[in-house]
């Protein structure tokens, strides 16, 4: 290909010529977003995010589609590209009927991850979901008490359907267990960076500014007026709804960060605003509260005997009040003047009426509130307001004139003004009157200039028209640099959450200003909603089940009166997990991966700027893997043309034009009408949530999940996947990080087994049979039995009558360590798989891959032998798509009429078993066009001749015509690829794996022996071959079997007994032997007979490497813990040491016995780490000479099935099966 | 004496047919050597049905509106009294005729045989010379040649973009490929246009002479003429002249004896406005789904199956036998600099002529307009022309000197397309012709790129509102942005030009969008929901607007002036069109 130089971004660069602009550029570095493109795709420039300029160009052009050329200058990003990108944007969104976050995540003022914590909770995963919570809010337990939750009252959508999610509950019950445990990990602060900061006040803004601003490395002193910290919290708000226990285990967890407290140190008396700043900090926060009250505006207001409620409250906090006796009148509606109602009911009064000047529809005061409020006894008068405050005989108050009220028309609140009934004016006796109709901030007294110095010279402190501080919402900057503020002092009296929220976002902007020199808002994350388009109605809910709220334990009401108990008892596990199930998870499960929402946030896009017509659709969940939700999708095509260019299926098109085009299943029905494989390309390519995965989790998040590498371990393909990992569970299978266009793609073992392999199922404890029963054991109680009964000579064994059989899915490390076992400690050279018994005459080992995926994707010819590639080799399939889709032809052999044979150039369709014979054919045809093909193969080309291709074509059953064209066809191509399947189930001739190795070679053509276990290749590599390990060669393992002659057992991952067809020889020989120690992932046939059973770890539970069919060296990383507690090294490693031979097996790690393998096995010494980006086949060694015999070629061998040998598969295929089968019965029904 | 009756969709939606039943039924009594035959469209399409009688020494008559009852007089003046008749007479070859003008000042080259011969009749077409071009071209076997003659002539192409037909046809040449193919763009989609529906009813073989003459130049084997479903008649008259250009061995193998085969199949188009555009046309052949790609490759590189393929349009490959014949020189000496030949119009709108012209490149749209159309209906204020259909622009009055060349048409901000020309007077409301024009746009959208797909949606919303009186601060801005942008990043050329009548009434007309917003006024009086109905003194009291009032807005007793409650009005303009003293003003 001709090299042309351009510029980009000033920068010169070489590039293939008929490269595109957008991969030139992301080759140097340079990143240019895109949500159209995928690499494995032809340029399809829909999207029109990828534009950029290019000198010369009457408009910026679509990088995705331009071609580079010589002397180009292009340029990335600049304001004409940007603005450009963020209309794209803008235009996509009005038309993305979507909610990225739940509404209740919106709803709340601070921002908690509300869906992501109530799906931990629905996992169990309790720490988790309270360390999700803290990212947010550092006092759940408090809040989950106090809350006003509006994520419940106007955010939760279940409110369109029946009531909604008990979510402060839910948030409760799992911070009360923290609170309860003391061992749970919880977040450490950063090293101290040598800054400190000043919090005044210890409120919720403070306490959450301090905790922030701690986790940072700050080093911060708070300061508080009042004897105990908590402010409001403490002081306003009853024990019986917050009990001071719970206060204190929250704030002392914020002091145990290493936030100092000072109590009893009030500002304006003991400092000043101006000794803080002489003080050396950084930044000071203002979180002093809004300690004023309103006053009644009646006649004897001043009347002993009337209080403000607030200060009732406070010292009743203090412990300080006592005496409430009698009558006590209550005048307020809100959550202070009902706290002040049952407060005073529990002091001792002997009644208490409530009194406002609305009606109960008004009142402010939380609805749960109310109601326990009345449960208790409180009276309430509604429509009521106080004329005069009427004093007694001693001066005190003896009663309150009252007046009825109506109520008006709307004020500038939005409520009914209410006012007063001429001539309706009555009295109600009174010992006690709490005013509880508003409070207000009190810092004018602090700035009047009455505190001398209290601001520095020159400084002012900016006071709202409500004498509130002015503060800056996203930063809480006042006018005072480096002085912040927040909760009620800037507010006015408002929520918890609310403060809380003020404090964590000052605590942000302060660190930095700390750091920068100017404060800055937290950064703000494009969010999605539904709601910015129109009301959502029940047709946007995910279910329209009903389920009942479950409703919180309170203590019975007569039990509270005199006591401070707290009401609200909490739920109880069950409760608090049934109702986290009640959670309809509205936010979009691409929440984190989203690229949409990615680049929205980037270019800063709006929502609004395009608001108009959007189209609608309903969720689409027919199908049981996959969820379609067209709302959600921007019309990129990526889905249509993966599964139609790479899949080669075309499940999916567009349907309709224009703005009403929409992609759809191809038939415009379901999925499952579709010919869809489920293989999951669609999910991975699409760029927003509108093809997802339908997790089977209980609840899926979505969280911001660790990616790890690893490698699918269900078939030879290997394929390089990842898995997506939060709070130690397996949360979904992903594209690996370096895949790249010609190799990176997997099927639906890859995409969907993962969820199989998850515990449920799982082995999960060993076993130890006695008496003839098996009983649960723990794995080291079960591994020194087995080295009891296996150590010789107490196990009485010679090596001779040891047998080990391991699992072609074993990584090659287990592999590795399984055979040391078994030579050093067992004494045995007795190592083979069960595969490696049955199909002796077929067995070619010195037959191996030459080539790789990536060269079939590239072939120009490719010769398909003994394979079906549609069914059981998807992803080489795909390769071979790929090579076709640019040109290649592919020759098909077999007497099969499948997907394969369709889309083949030539198909010489020979009868069974006849494949031996075409491929000799066509060698003979391709050798008349190319006559030097065969020279170098003197054998092949005498039988060749010898048998006459007339005569190749009449054992084949195939016209010679038919082998004529095949030969001419790989004649006329260059790089030429033979596939076939070293395990294929078909009738086969006993040479024809050589011969189609020769015929690779003579065709000038490399070899993809595809292998149908993952790690086949590595097990031979391992030394784990036919006949054994090496030493031994010619023991005849399977004979040995047959004469009853092995008595101990060791079987890692294979499942003879549950394997129908298998040789019954063969098990009788293992049924006859005296000691069966059985490794496996699942309870099977076998490990059910096993003296002892091992639980062993999966792929995604240990890390290690598996060679595929390539011969590729692929490595994977441990991504969540083993099911059991152990990884299968260790399980192996340990019963050497309890044989004797620790020593000999002590490694740190997986790595280290990589490393020993690297010393001891040709072509494994490079270093290989998970993901590890291009991996060839190992070069070193030349595949031997392959001998291809035609006196044994002929002879028809019928293979024996040995599929069921491994549990894992069988598994998928059967939970695939009956979901598909209930999907499928679901949509008749419907 | 034979009498030819223009039996084109537009004669047959007049009552061509029934004419041609009366004639044929009466014509063969009247006299020995009289028959009555078929012909295409002359191109009148407001004085359909035309009939001509053609005497045995070529004298010509046409007549308009023939319809079946005026064949008995028509018959017994003409036919067998020898006495024209005067009144419908529109144009003869004795110089007489009312309409002579319409005719007179048209240079029909592609239009050269319709309405003179049948076109079901491959014999006709070889009397006037047909398939002598090709003939040559195969005989003179000399590719590069006709190339150089289509590039001489200075031909481009016809279709709206204007793209020079002989460069078209070297790159096609010169790209390397097993197959290459020649596809006639017969989807014809401008909502008004029927420039190629008429040539391809009326002269189907010179269409398929200039393709096979095309697929000689290119060295292509295969040609497909994708038609419109829309076009039965069309459809119909193609098929015929295919299979007789195959029987005559015009097409198919061995072409006059030669090497060169060439042949044609026939594709139905499903209907979409985008199969128009060149990328999605091919996808569309080829089975796929109507949808552009980017370009290049361009289909002259990579285009049919990946084969290189140039694809005409119909009057571009209709213009090619006649250049091939007459020699590049005799084209290129009509028209400008850049600009030569001719060019189809279909006249549509407030023009009194309404029809198909061909007028000679570098006439001015005053000529088109007030000399070859007779000027604007009924008295009324010439306004503006529209000119290319969707992917145009108004042109105003003021520019009426505008010459019909690519580059002067351009410069207003229109584009000569491929020849629909609305004409506009007064009581057109320059805001909803934009909106007009961008509903068929935005609903012809393939839905693949965003700007065009989300987009053009956004500016009809915006467009719509404004004509139903809800326009906003700001409308006019966002509409001009949003149509800088869709202009600029589209995939194909509907998208990149979708935005143009927005645009140029913008440009031209802006004064009318203000009015629809800030005073929510209609200026032309067109907009419903901004009309204010009134009635004035004039009004009688005949009480016949009170009983069609649908909304009970009017009140009045007999014989007195009437009033309209406007709040009651809902501005269904009934009583507008009843009343018979106009007394009902709208505001």
């Amino acid at each position: 290909m001709a090299l042309v130089r351009l510029e980009i971004d000033g920068r010169r660069v070489t590039a293939e010529a008929g490269r595109t602009i957008l991969e030139v550029a992301r080759e140097n570095g340079i990143s240019i977003p895109t949500l159209c493109h995928d690499d494995r795709l032809e340029p399809f420039a829909s999207c029109y995010l990828c534009v950029v300029r290019v000198s010369g160009a009457r408009t910026l052009l679509p990088s995705c589609a331009t071609k580079v050329s010589a002397g180009m200058i292009v340029e990335t990003t600049n304001e004409e590209i940007r603005r450009a990108r963020r209309a794209a944007l803008e235009l996509l969104l009005s038309d993305h009927y979507a909610d990225c976050v739940g509404p209740c995540q919106l709803s709340c003022p601070a921002g908690i991850d509300i869906q992501g914590y109530i799906g931990l909770t629905a996992l169990g995963k309790y720490r988790e979901a309270v360390a999700l919570i803290k990212e947010k809010n550092p006092l759940p337990a408090i809040c989950g008490r106090v809350c006003t939750r509006p994520c419940e009252t106007t955010g939760c959508r279940r409110n369109l359907l029946d009531e909604p999610v008990g979510i402060d509950y839910i948030k409760r019950y799992v911070s009360d267990l923290e609170l309860a445990e003391r061992d749970w990990p919880r977040p450490a602060a950063a090293p101290p960076n040598g800054r400190k900061m000043a919090v005044v006040g210890a409120g919720p803004a403070g306490l959450s500014c301090a905790y922030y601003l701690a986790l940072d490395g700050y080093h911060v002193d708070i300061l508080e007026a009042l004897p105990e910290p908590g402010g409001m919290l403490r002081y306003g708000i009853p024990e019986y709804r917050l009990p001071k226990d719970v206060l204190d285990l929250e704030i002392g967890q914020i002091l145990g960060l290493g936030a100092t407290l000072s109590t009893n140190t009030v500002l304006g008396r003991d400092y000043s605003i101006t000794s803080l700043k002489e003080g050396g900090y950084d930044a000071i926060f203002l979180g002093i509260g809004a300690w004023g009250s309103s006053k009644l505006r009646v006649p004897d207001e001043d009347a002993p005997g009337v209080l403000a409620g607030i200060d009732f409250l406070r010292e009743v906090g203090l412990g300080q009040q006592a005496g409430l006796h009698g009558r006590v009148l209550v005048f307020g509606g809100g959550n202070t003047a009902i706290d002040c109602a049952r407060s005073a009911l529990r002091l001792g009064a002997e009644e208490v009426r409530l009194l406002y000047r609305r009606t109960r529809a008004e009142m402010p005061a939380n609805e749960m509130e109310i109601v326990e409020a009345r449960h208790e006894g409180v009276a309430m008068d509604y429509l009521t307001a106080p004329v005069r405050v009427v004093r007694g005989p001693s001066g005190r108050v003896e009663a309150v004139e009252c007046v009825r009220m109506e109520l008006g028309p709307p004020d500038a609140s939005g409520r009914p003004s209410p006012r007063p009934v001429p001539g309706s004016e009555f009295r109600v006796g009174a010992d006690f009157v709490l005013v509880a109709i508003g409070q207000s901030a009190r810092v004018e007294e602090l700035i009047d200039g009455r505190i001398p110095g209290f601001l520095p010279p020159g400084e002012r402190l900016d006071l709202s028209r409500w004498k509130t501080i002015q503060a800056d919402d996203h930063t809480g900057e006042t006018s005072i640099e480096g002085v912040f503020s927040g909760g009620d002092v800037v507010t006015g009296a408002a929520t918890v959450i609310e403060a809380i929220a003020a404090g964590r976002r000052a605590a942000y902007a302060m660190d930095r200003y700390a750091r920068f020199g100017h404060a800055e808002a937290e950064p703000e994350e494009f969010l999605s909603k539904k709601d910015a388009f129109h009301s959502v109605t029940v047709a946007d809910l995910r279910s329209r089940e009903s389920s009942p709220r479950i409703s919180m334990p309170v203590l019975l009401p007569e039990l509270r009166r005199r006591t401070f108990a707290e009401v609200e008892r909490g739920l109880s596990p069950e409760d608090a997990w049934r109702e986290s199930l009640r959670c309809m998870e509205c936010g979009c499960s691409a929440l984190f991966t989203c690229d949409l929402r990615r680049y929205a946030t980037e270019y800063g896009a709006k929502v609004g700027t395009y608001l108009g017509q959007a189209r609608e659709h309903l969720l689409d969940r027919t199908h049981p893997l996959i969820e379609l939700d067209s709302n959600k999708c921007i019309l990129c095509g990526r889905c249509v043309r993966i599964c139609d260019e790479v899949v080669g299926i075309g499940a999916f098109g567009f349907v309709r034009r224009g703005f009403d085009a929409v992609v759809k299943p191809a038939l415009g029905g379901s999925l499952l009408d579709t010919d869809c494989v489920s293989c999951g390309l669609c999910i991975d390519t699409c760029p927003t949530g509108a093809i997802a995965e339908r997790n089977t989790l209980t609840k899926s998040g979505p969280w911001r999940t660790t990616h790890v590498e690893s490698v699918c371990s269900y078939c030879g393909a290997g394929c390089r996947i990842g898995y997506e990992v939060f709070g130690g569970t397996l949360v979904e299978a992903s594209r690996s990080i370096h895949a790249t266009a010609a190799d990176g793609n997997y099927c639906g073992k890859g995409r969907f087994g993962y969820a199989t392999l998850r515990p449920g199922e799982r082995l999960s404890r060993a076993a130890v049979k006695e008496g003839g029963e098996q009983r649960d054991e723990s794995v080291d109680g079960a591994l020194r039995r087995a080295a009891e009964r296996l150590r010789p000579p107490e196990g009485g064994r010679s090596g001779d009558e040891v047998a080990v059989f391991v699992s072609p899915r074993l990584s090659n490390e287990e592999i590795y360590l399984a055979q040391k076992l078994a030579r050093v400690a067992l004494g045995t050279c007795n190592v083979t798989s069960f595969a490696h018994l049955v199909n002796r005459e077929l067995w070619a080992p010195e037959v191996r891959s030459t080539a790789s995926s990536a060269d079939l994707s590239r072939a120009e010819a490719v010769l398909v032998v003994n394979s079906r590639l549609d069914e059981e080799h998807f992803v080489a399939g795909l390769a071979a798509n790929q090579a076709i889709r640019s040109g290649g032809r592919l020759v098909y052999v077999g007497p099969e009429r499948n997907r394969t044979a369709l889309f083949a150039a030539a198909h010489v369709r020979c009868r069974e078993g006849g494949q031996l014979f075409a491929v000799a054919g066509i060698l003979g045809e391709y050798a008349r066009l190319e006559p030097a093909a065969l020279r170098s193969h003197p054998g092949l080309a005498a039988w060749i001749e010898e048998t006459g291709i007339d005569q190749l074509a009449g054992l084949a059953g195939v016209p010679r015509a038919d082998l004529a064209e095949a030969g001419r066809i790989l004649a006329e191509s260059s790089r030429k690829v033979v596939v076939f399947n070293k395990d294929y189930r078909g009738l086969r001739r006993a040479g024809d794996e050589r011969l189609f190795a020769e015929a690779a070679e003579a065709l000038g053509g490399s070899l993809l022996a595809l292998r149908e276990k993952t790690n086949m290749q590595g097990l031979l590599d391992m030394g784990v071959g036919p006949s054994g390990l090496p030493g031994s060669a010619g023991a005849d393992i399977a004979g040995l079997l047959r004469d009853h002659r092995i008595k101990t057992v060791v079987i890692l991952g294979e499942d003879p007994f549950g394997s129908p067809g298998y040789p019954p020889d063969l098990i009788e020989g293992l049924r006859a032997a005296e000691l069966l120690v059985v490794g496996d992932l699942f309870p099977t046939a076998t490990t059910a007979a096993a003296d002892i059973v091992l639980p062993l770890s999966s792929t995604a539970e240990s890390s290690g490497t598996m060679t595929n069919q390539e011969g590729r060296i692929l490595a994977f990383d441990r991504a969540v813990a083993p099911v059991a507690g152990l990884e299968t090294w260790e399980i192996l490693c340990s019963l050497a040491a309890h044989l004797g031979h620790g020593v000999a097996m002590a490694y740190g790690g997986t790595g280290e016995v990589s490393a020993e393998i690297a010393r001891a096995v040709p072509g494994y010494s490079g270093a290989h780490a998970a993901g590890d980006p291009a991996p060839e086949p190992p070069g070193g060694a030349a595949p031997a000479r392959i001998g291809f015999d035609p006196a044994l070629a002929v002879a028809e061998v019928a293979p024996v099935q040995t599929l069921a040998l491994d549990a894992s598969e069988a598994r998928l295929a059967r939970w695939l099966g009956e979901s598909f089968r209930q999907a499928r019965a679901a949509l008749r029904r419907a | 004496m034979r009498v030819l009756v223009g039996l084109g969709t537009c004669g047959i939606a007049a009552g061509a047919e029934a004419t041609y039943a009366a004639l044929a039924e009466k014509l063969p009594g009247l006299g020995n050597g009289l028959r009555v035959e078929k012909t295409g469209c002359v191109g009148m399409c407001y004085r359909e049905p035309v009939v001509e009688v053609r005497a045995d020494d070529g004298s010509r008559w046409q007549y308009g509106a023939v319809t079946a009852d005026r064949v008995d007089r028509l018959l017994a003046e003409h036919v067998v009294g020898g006495t024209p008749v005067a009144e419908w007479l529109v144009w003869a070859s004795d110089g007489s005729g009312a309409e002579r003008a319409f005719l007179d000042r048209q240079v029909r080259i592609v239009l050269r045989n319709c309405g003179l011969i049948d076109p079901e009749d491959i014999g006709q077409y070889l009397e006037v010379g047909g398939y002598e071009a090709l003939r040559r071209v195969v005989e003179q076997n000399d590719p590069a040649a006709v190339i150089r003659a289509i590039t001489d002539s200075g031909l481009r192409g016809r279709g709206g973009a204007g793209f020079p037909t002989g460069v078209k046809w070297r790159f096609a040449r010169e790209a390397a490929g097993t197959h290459k193919y020649i596809i006639c763009n017969a989807d014809e989609g401008d909502p008004g246009a029927f420039m190629d529906r008429s040539v391809l009813e009326s002269d189907p073989h010179s269409v398929l002479e200039g393709m096979a003459i095309a697929g000689f130049a290119i060295g292509a084997a295969d040609g497909y003429v994708y038609v419109r479903a829309e076009y039965p008649k069309a459809i119909e008259r193609l098929s015929i002249a295919l299979a007789q250009a195959e029987e005559r061995g015009f097409l198919g193998e061995g072409i006059f004896g030669s090497g060169f085969g060439f042949r044609i199949k026939l594709k139905e188009g499903a209907g979409a406005f985008v199969c128009g555009e060149e990328t999605a046309l091919i996808a569309s052949i080829e089975g796929r789904r109507g949808m552009p790609r980017s370009r290049p490759p361009f289909p002259a590189e990579k285009g049919l199956w990946g084969q290189p393929t140039s694809i005409n349009n119909v009057e571009t490959l209709a213009n090619v036998p006649w250049i091939v014949r007459n020699g590049p020189g005799a084209y290129s000496s009509l028209g400008t600099a850049e600009s030569k030949g001719t060019k189809v119009f279909a006249m549509a709108g407030k023009v009194r002529r309404g029809g198909l012209v061909e007028v000679p490149m570098g006439i001015t749209i005053r000529e088109i307009v007030r000399d070859v159309c007779g000027g604007i209906k009924e008295g009324g204020r010439f306004k503006a022309v529209q000119m290319g259909g969707p992917s145009g622009g108004c042109i105003p009055a003021e520019l009426e000197n505008t010459t019909i060349d690519y580059e002067s048409i351009a410069k207003t901000g229109a584009i000569m397309g491929s020849g629909g020309l609305v004409v506009m007077d007064e009581t057109t409301c320059m805001v909803d012709v934009a909106r007009f024009f961008l509903e068929f746009t935005q609903r012809e959208s393939c839905g693949k790129c965003t700007f065009c797909r989300v987009g053009t949606k956004r500016m009809l919303e915006i467009l719509t509102r404004i004509t139903e009186g809800r326009g906003q601060e700001g409308d006019i801005e966002r509409l001009e942005a949003l149509a800088e942008l869709v202009k600029n990043d589209s995939l194909c050329g509907l998208g990149q030009t979708a935005p143009n009548p927005v645009l140029t009434t913008l440009r031209y007309f802006r004064g009318e969008y203000e009015a629809h917003i800030n005073n929510r006024k209609c200026p032309a009086h067109h907009c419903l929901p901004l009309l204010t109905y009134l009635i004035t003194d004039v009004c009688n009291g005949c009480t016949l607007c009170v009983r069609v009032c649908p909304s009970g807005a009017i009140t009045g007793e007999k014989k007195q002036v009437h009033l309209i409650d406007p709040a009651v009005c809902i501005r269904c303009d009934e009583c507008y069109r009843v009343c018979r003293f106009d007394a009902i003003v709208r505001d």
